[in-house]
């Protein structure tokens, strides 16, 4: 049922445009130079210190590797990452498709 | 504006001494607890700030995990709010309050007809209703 309602959804996405983060509540990372990251629909910090940052996505993981990173802000649905970013990598998860 | 708000609602520094600090800080944001600037100082230790009106919740949070939870310094206008509210009796703010509404409504009101008149060159202007000529 659950593969049902998602396929319908991509569907949804691919013949209406509506961006996939609004209907397969997919992650958007946007970064500002190497200054600042935002990560929305993140479902949690799985490892975090000033070198690299490990967040937990719908679709996988985020691996965010960099220098003096400080989480400038954290709210239910999304964080902001500050300092010298190096480096952004999603992992998928292994099973997916 | 989110700046202003936590600032009005009060923040507090806090001090997280302990293992699986990740897990502690993934359920405190489920619970609807945000944090800024969360710094990592080293393994065990990380720092952070926090609205001073989500502590209660933090504290139940704390009670099931392995964790030392401290507070340092506390900002914010929330402070001397209660600090004023403390000082003061609530008729005094009351009264205080509704002596300077009605002060501003003698006043400000007065002059925002006088510009009125002015602006718009109408003879008759009585308080909030405006009376046209028919000619």
């Amino acid at each position: 049922m659950a593969s049902i309602s998602r396929k319908l959804r991509k569907l949804m996405t691919k013949s209406m445009q509506i961006p996939a983060d609004v209907t397969l509540g997919l992650s958007r990372v946007t970064m500002i130079g190497h200054v600042h990251v935002y990560i929305e629909n993140h479902r949690g910090i799985l490892s975090f210190s000033s070198d690299n940052v490990q967040l937990r996505l719908s679709d996988g993981e985020l691996l965010v590797t960099g220098k003096e990173m400080i989480i400038k802000a954290i709210l239910p649905d999304e964080l902001i990452l500050e300092g010298q970013i190096d480096q952004v990598a999603h992992i998928h998860n292994k099973g997916e498709k | 504006m989110q700046k202003t708000e936590r600032n009005w609602k009060g923040q507090v520094e806090l001090f997280l001494v302990g293992e699986q600090i990740e897990s502690f800080l993934n359920e405190c944001i489920q619970d609807d607890i945000s944090f800024v600037n969360v710094e990592r100082k080293n393994v065990s230790h990380v720092q952070a700030i926090m609205n001073i009106p989500d502590v209660k919740k933090l504290r139940k949070i704390a009670r099931n995990h392995p964790i030392k939870v401290s507070f340092g310094e506390r900002k914010g206008m929330y402070l001397y709010n209660k600090r004023v509210l403390d000082v003061l009796d609530l008729s005094q703010v009351f009264s205080c309050s509704s002596s300077l509404l009605a002060f501003c409504h003698k006043w400000f009101g007065g002059w925002m007809l006088k510009e009125l008149r002015r602006r718009s060159n109408m003879k008759y202007v009585y308080g909030h209703k405006i009376k046209f000529s028919t000619r």
